[in-house]
């Protein structure tokens, strides 16, 4: 009885030595996981840190401005190429569709706005007001 | 005696019992003390295990799932970052390194020196040498090396040279903010502008600090003013845009500007602020500030008239107008043929202690309110006389800063609210003080809108956003003379008119007139057509859509009378 305690006892005290020491060696390198994550982040923290500063430069509207004009062949949008949704009439559904004389639906194609550079600035301004066609005008008929 | 007993006592043993009696109280009590102590440790140890689950096994309540690490660093500059309006980085800190020398390890100096040259060769050779000699633990070789720099000095093996390592002030957009932004030393102190204002704040680094000017609008602006001062070939600009409800600047620039990398090699003329520290009288500009006093302390209105016919002569000045109608002029007249005459008379209708006093709510007496140190106190007559009331109606005898101006046509076209500039991004609106009343700003509104329409400032008209404003040419001031032909020209316009939103002034420096402009150097002529541009460019950034001129709410918001001045017999 007494010897069976005593072995158990000695088991047990090598079983929590072992434990303890792996427990703390385990820490250990955790930590020293932990620390070089932490100069990690930090190096990418000071990467972007680095970047965000390049992609502010590249962001230059003056580079931006040169890159559109050698790439892209656009210009500054003119105020008479501006509308606003509410430019356009209510039914536009209705406009989608018109039935030819045989009965068949076949898309409605409008008549093409007078473009703004066509017309002089107080023509196009006058362009501008959109007199929305009635459903009536529109459903039965030819354009 | 008694000493004894309670030493028989303390140990259990009682000698007046027999022998057998006292071994067996004896062994009883050592049983009872061996039991007594066993609890006691059994308690000791329960009490210890029960602390090792509760820390390890056991969860607390408030015990964060995750471990969190007391010694979690953050990448913390020098200075914190300086952004736009939209968060775009304005200003940063870069790490770099800088190459110093400990001279006492140095071996050699002067082929240390010669080494060094290869890779350094724009260093001064006898400096170099000096410094290398002088025996001093530290001496700065050179600052903020690029990364091929540092490696070459590297690769040169030359004892005693080390790198420090250092963070430099950098600034992505180069020269576009250099007058908002300012610029820091080479230990990163900052010297002027916004990084001077809030040097204390950007070394506290709590987040970066936000302004509220726009990258888009600035580049708008300082494009367009750059290429009007480059063809009308004025020694210097300055341009503003200030949203009128907040008073925040949402752009700003002075010209010639500078790199903020390289301060020291700008000329001082670069490096002054044309839109906070030059004060400059601004002219006919003035009559807006002029036409909104008459208009609220009701000494005039729109139908009021005013003798124009002959130039005002007070002592031994004389008023003229440079576009003399030479007849009686009503209200709206005056502004859109820029009478002097008929506005110094508006001016004697409300007297001087109200112009003062109204020019004073305006900020137009003191220093302009905003967060930069250049900033120039306006030059203002003392005593303020007759004459000078009747000058300063049309914008002479009294110099101010154009931030001024673009503040005062903000509270004047904002509803007559007063609020002080800002370069710091707001949140809403901040309190401000009334100056002119509602129905006045209303007033000024559609006067500021027939001068574009029908008066000098045709040329800024853009169609759709609605532009309102008023030209201002005046003679400048050099050594205390008007000079000919050196004029500042500028033109201050609101945006749309209907519902003002932005106020943008451009003023240039001795314009030249061009054959375009038929050889006028006027506002209206050159700083005009700036604005006109500026506006297009900027509008649609700062989403205002271009309205339509035939809708009815904008024909009612702007409509006003340009009714022939005539002397009439009712009016005295």
């Amino acid at each position: 009885m007494t010897r069976a305690v005593t072995i158990i006892g000695l088991l047990l005290t090598i079983l929590i030595g072992a434990g303890t020491y792996w427990v703390s060696h385990e820490v250990e390198r955790l930590e020293k996981r932990y620390a070089d994550i932490q100069s990690d982040i930090l190096a990418e923290q000071e990467t972007i840190h680095v970047l965000q500063a390049e992609w502010s430069y590249l962001n230059n509207p003056e580079r931006i401005e040169r890159l559109s004009q050698q790439y892209l062949s656009l210009a500054q949008i003119d105020i008479l190429q501006m509308a606003s949704i509410d430019d356009l009439p209510e039914n536009a559904d209705q406009h989608l569709y018109r039935l030819d004389k045989f009965g068949e639906a076949v898309a409605f194609l409008p008549l093409p706005r007078a473009r703004p550079g066509d017309l002089m600035y107080d023509e196009a301004a006058d362009a501008m007001i959109i007199d929305a066609p009635s459903v009536a005008a529109t459903a039965g008929g030819t354009q | 005696m008694s000493f004894m007993r309670f030493s028989y006592w303390l140990r259990g043993d009682r000698p007046e019992l027999g022998p057998d009696q006292r071994e067996r109280l004896a062994i009883e009590t050592a049983r009872n003390r061996i039991f007594i102590t066993g609890a006691m440790f059994i308690v000791g140890f329960t009490w210890i295990t029960y602390g090792l689950v509760d820390a390890s096994v056991l969860r607390q309540g408030n015990e964060p799932a995750v471990a969190s690490g007391t010694d979690a660093r953050e990448l913390k500059t020098e200075r914190a970052d300086i952004v736009d309006r939209n968060g775009i980085l304005l200003a940063t800190d870069l790490p770099t390194n800088s190459l110093y020398a400990d001279a006492r390890v140095v071996k050699d100096p002067v082929e240390s020196a010669d080494m060094l040259l290869t890779a350094l060769p724009d260093l001064d050779r006898d400096t170099l040498i000096r410094h290398l000699s002088s025996r001093k633990a530290f001496v700065w070789i050179r600052r903020n090396l690029t990364p091929e720099q540092q490696y070459e000095v590297n690769s040169l093996g030359v004892p005693g040279l080390n790198f420090q390592r250092e963070e430099r002030r950098v600034y992505p957009h180069g020269r576009l903010f250099s007058h908002v932004l300012g610029f820091t030393d080479i230990d990163n102190n900052g010297i002027a502008g916004a990084e001077r204002e809030f040097d204390n704040e950007l070394r506290i680094n709590n987040g970066p600090l936000q302004l509220s000017v726009d990258t888009r609008v600035q580049y708008a602006l300082e494009e367009e003013v750059e290429s009007a001062m480059e063809t009308y070939s004025a020694v210097g600009a300055a341009g503003l845009v200030m949203d009128v409800y907040t008073g925040e600047v949402i752009a700003m620039t002075s010209l010639p500007n500078f790199d903020p990398h390289r301060p020291g090699q700008a000329p001082a003329d670069a490096r002054f602020n044309r839109s906070t520290l030059g004060v400059y009288e601004m002219g006919s500009v003035f009559k807006l500030f002029n036409t909104a006093i008459a208009l609220e302390t009701g000494s005039a209105n729109l139908n009021s008239v005013f003798d124009a016919t002959e130039p005002l002569r007070v002592a031994r000045f004389s008023i003229r107008d440079y576009h003399a109608e030479n007849r009686w002029l009503t209200v709206p007249e005056i502004l859109v043929h820029s009478s002097n005459i008929g506005s110094a008379r508006m001016a004697m209708a409300f007297g001087g202690a109200t112009q003062q006093k109204y020019l004073k709510k305006l900020g137009m007496l003191d220093k302009p309110e905003i967060e930069l140190p250049e900033v120039g106190g306006p030059l203002v007559p003392n005593p303020w006389r007759e004459i000078n009331t009747m000058t300063i109606a049309f914008g002479h005898g009294i110099a101010v800063t154009p931030l001024q101006v673009v503040n005062g046509i903000s509270t004047i076209s904002n509803g007559g609210i007063h609020r002080p500039s800002t370069i710091l991004k707001q949140d809403g609106a901040p309190a401000g003080e009334r100056v002119f009343s509602r129905e006045t700003s209303d007033l000024m509104r559609r006067l500021m809108r027939l001068v574009v329409t029908e008066g000098s400032g045709k040329n800024a008209e853009v169609a759709g956003y609605f532009l309102g404003g008023k030209t201002g040419t005046s003679e400048k001031l050099v050594n205390g003379r008007y000079v000919k032909n050196a004029r500042m020209s500028t033109f201050v316009a609101a945006f749309p008119m209907q519902d003002p939103k932005y106020v943008v002034l451009v003023t240039l420096d001795e314009p030249k007139g061009t054959k375009k402009t038929y050889g006028f150097a006027t506002a209206g002529w050159v700083s005009a057509p700036a604005v006109g541009k500026v506006v297009t460019r900027i509008a649609p950034l700062l989403g205002i859509e271009p309205a339509n001129a035939k809708a009815p709410e904008i024909e009612q918001a702007l409509q006003i009378e340009l009714r022939k001045g005539e002397r009439k017999l009712a009016s005295f």
